[in-house]
């Protein structure tokens, strides 16, 4: 198979297809800045709350980023519903 | 559900490699208990390690060019995921993130970002990757960032501006690996810093320089297993010495009440407050010294003078007598180096007094520039992780749009494993510092903490100021961008963990090097060189330039790494904030606004890049000593340099939104 190397390539597509931000996306970038904010939050709310930081922000939050991620892509594709 | 089709022969061969890397633990470790030396063992890891990526590479060799390029589109989710954790963890978060989260603490010391920070930073970013770029990047069947950014406006200019950028973040980043890939293949070696360095480099350039993405993929899966299976293997140890069971976040949380019961008794401690007042005078006097150098330096060297005078005529010592001439003022003939060396005393007594004894600074409450910076950098981690060409690029290395997000998600499941290990070796970390160090005599301390300060590469240093003979917090001094390296001795487990640790350092650093020489020399080669000078050259011809492209540029990095002392996390940091300045305005935009054109991608990238720069370099202790400027005066909201991407970011949307509807308004 013949790698396209430059644009003018015919086997690379000649234009960029834009596409709108599907709705996962959409509401899994809020929740992603929702789940950080809130956490950074209650971290510096209860200074003192050293297993809190722990269990939560440093062990909980990234493990629910993998599942934020993850519910996120589930439909994949440009077909999928927009973005409201 | 996620699908998992598992081609079965490379999956066969992966869980090969991991059931051998297992039982050459397993062997190193029988080694070890019937005396074997350990630098025989640690000298094994360092030597199979680099034999091993090697081997990959010659047996991954390509010229083809969409093998080379582009590993043919046909690696699977889970490959392409963990060469992407690979490719990511580098040497400053593998390295270094235990390290930060135990000097720095959770929530930062109420001035800087805590290590939480850079834990949900890293992390983070990979959803923002998954959800808004992945699968685009794919779906356009380029095979460089630049190319994309080119095609995507038609513009020769743009793909030329975001060549440089993406040739600026990858080398910034590079010379921070090539630092530590030197640290650590010196410290299994027993060799110099720089023939580490180029010793690990040869294993590089025959993985890269022969086969490619192709090779560098395959690489990258074998290093992250490497890397997955020294940290968690260590977490399951140390968490076993500790608390008898393997499950290290578990017995993290059994430690942590008792550190910080032990935290609380040491931050009231007549002793550590009386050393805390020492290091503030001292700070007062460096102070002083700054603001009048050559005066200072006048009275310091009649000073000196007179105490060499005194321990010759008291026939003292040829070490005591070296060690008075040590002082900058002595040795120092020009003012700018002797005020830059008060400075960086000052700036070590100020962490010395900072960072919290526990795991956060006592009654910190209410806003302060801490928790600023801490969003800050949230904010450019993410968005620089979603945004780091040589990361981006692992998303046109699969087949379908599809697969792309599914490795982003295997990639993300990965590198949380290996951060879940980190922080909580941090916390076990600190309970031998606040239990063993603290509070014992300079003459007796813990064995541990005499061989990490007399090893080559220390990663400890102990200066008692208030003279009391006894070991205080505030008195310790952790190297945290290498710490973990020191974990097995620390923990007292056997010295082949220091080998299997070492190993994963090695496989962050260089599978992280391999994505950034790749990306550099492809830009220059595909993005630069060709698309301007040579067009129509022939596809062989192209892999042949980045091929040699590829061995100049880390032959440079390795230069410019071996002659200046490198601060790991501040350039990786940098790097993610130019890239996000430099890429995610333009990418966001490009992708999702049909209003984007050329002229707007181009002011994008030009002024988020820009700015990013200009607020790193006026922040920069040398430049601000070259034009007398303090640091009061150029910190912008009190945000670190590191942050700059926080003002570059929104810089470049803005500038990318009004560039596209000026010129669409006079089109």
């Amino acid at each position: 198979m013949h790698l396209p190397t430059t644009a003018s390539e015919p086997e690379a597509p000649q234009t960029i297809e834009l596409t709108h931000l599907p709705a996962r996306s959409f509401w899994g970038s809020v929740g992603l800045v929702v789940l950080t904010a809130g956490s950074l939050g209650l971290a510096w709310l209860f200074p003192d709350a050293t297993m809190v930081h722990f269990l939560w922000v440093a062990q909980a939050v990234p493990i629910l980023y993998f599942l934020l991620v993850w519910w996120g892509i589930q439909p994949t594709h440009p077909d999928d519903d927009d973005a409201p | 559900m996620m699908m998992m089709r598992l081609k079965s022969w490379p999956w066969r061969l992966l869980l090969i490699g991991f059931a051998c890397l297992l039982l050459l633990t397993c062997l190193l470790l029988l080694a070890d208990f019937a005396g074997v030396p350990k630098g025989v063992v640690n000298g094994f890891f360092l030597v199979a390690s680099i034999i091993g990526y090697a081997l990959i590479g010659m047996f991954c060799r390509t010229t083809a060019p969409e093998e080379y390029f582009v590993a043919g589109r046909r690696i699977s989710a889970p490959l392409n995921g963990m060469a992407t954790a690979a490719d990511w963890l580098s040497a400053a978060s593998f390295i270094g993130l235990t390290g930060l989260l135990l000097s720095d603490g959770f929530v930062g010391d109420g001035q800087h970002p805590g290590g939480l920070a850079y834990l949900l930073g890293w992390t983070g970013g990979f959803c923002l990757l998954g959800f808004l770029f992945a699968a685009k990047l794919n779906l356009s069947q380029s095979i460089t960032i630049p190319d994309f950014l080119g095609r995507r406006f038609d513009s020769a200019a743009v793909r030329w501006l975001a060549a440089w950028g993406a040739i600026l973040c990858s080398s910034v980043y590079l010379v921070a690996q090539i630092y530590g890939i030197g640290l650590v293949a010196s410290m299994l070696s027993g060799l110099t810093f720089e023939l580490g360095v180029f010793l690990a480099l040869g294993g590089i350039l025959l993985c890269s320089f022969l086969g490619g993405m192709r090779a560098v993929t395959w690489t990258q899966g074998v290093q992250c297993l490497v890397i997955v299976v020294s940290m968690v293997v260590l977490g399951m140890a140390v968490s076993l010495k500790t608390q008898g069971h393997p499950f290290v976040t578990l017995a993290a949380a059994q430690s942590l009440p008792q550190i910080q019961a032990r935290a609380q008794q040491i931050e009231v401690d007549p002793a550590e407050l009386s050393t805390r007042e020492v290091i503030s005078l001292r700070m007062s006097n460096l102070d002083v010294k700054i603001a009048e150098p050559v005066y200072a330096r006048e009275v310091e060297r009649q000073t000196v003078a007179r105490q060499v005078a005194r321990a010759k005529a008291e026939n003292a010592s040829l070490r005591d007598i070296q060690k008075l001439e040590a002082n900058p003022a002595w040795r120092e003939t020009s003012v700018d180096r002797l005020v830059s060396a008060w400075q960086a005393e000052r700036e070590v007594l100020a962490q010395a007094i900072d960072r919290p004894v526990g795991f956060q600074v006592p009654y910190l409450s209410g806003w302060n520039p801490g928790l600023s910076n801490s969003l800050a950098l949230v904010f450019c981690l993410m968005l620089g992780t979603a945004a780091l060409p040589h990361i981006l690029v692992r998303s046109y290395t699969t087949a379908t749009p599809a697969e792309a997000e599914r490795s982003v998600v295997w990639a993300l499941g990965i590198i949380v494993l290996v951060y879940l290990c980190a922080s909580s070796l941090a916390v076990l970390l600190k309970s031998y510092v606040l239990n063993e160090l603290v509070g014992s005599h300079l003459d007796q301390l813990p064995d541990w903490a005499d061989r990490l300060k007399l090893r080559k590469l220390a990663l400890l240093s102990i200066q008692d100021y208030n003279h009391d003979g006894i070991v205080q917090f505030a008195d310790i001094r952790l190297f945290n961008d290498y710490l973990v390296l020191g974990v097995p001795e620390i923990t007292h487990i056997s010295s082949v963990f220091t080998g299997l640790l070492a190993a994963g350092a090695l496989a962050a650093a260089l599978s992280t090097a391999d994505g950034l020489l790749l990306t550099i020399s492809n830009a220059l080669a595909q993005d630069l060189y060709f698309q301007t000078a040579a067009p129509d050259a022939p596809p062989l011809r192209r892999v042949m330039l980045s091929k040699i492209l590829l061995m100049v540029v880390a032959l440079l990095a390795a230069w410019f790494a071996t002659n200046r002392p490198v601060s790991i996390l501040f350039w990786v940091t940098c790097a993610f904030s130019l890239a996000a300045a430099t890429f995610f305005p333009v990418l966001l935009l490009g992708i999702y606004w049909r209003g984007m054109n050329r002229v707007g991608a181009l002011l994008a990238m030009v002024s988020g890049l820009t700015i990013s720069l200009f607020y790193i370099a006026v922040n920069h202790p040398w430049v601000q000593m070259r034009l007398h400027l303090h640091a009061s005066e150029t910190l912008w909201l009190g945000l670190d340099p590191v942050c700059a991407g926080v003002f570059g970011v929104p810089v470049g949307m803005f500038f990318g939104f009004l560039g596209s509807k000026l010129s669409s308004v006079k089109n």
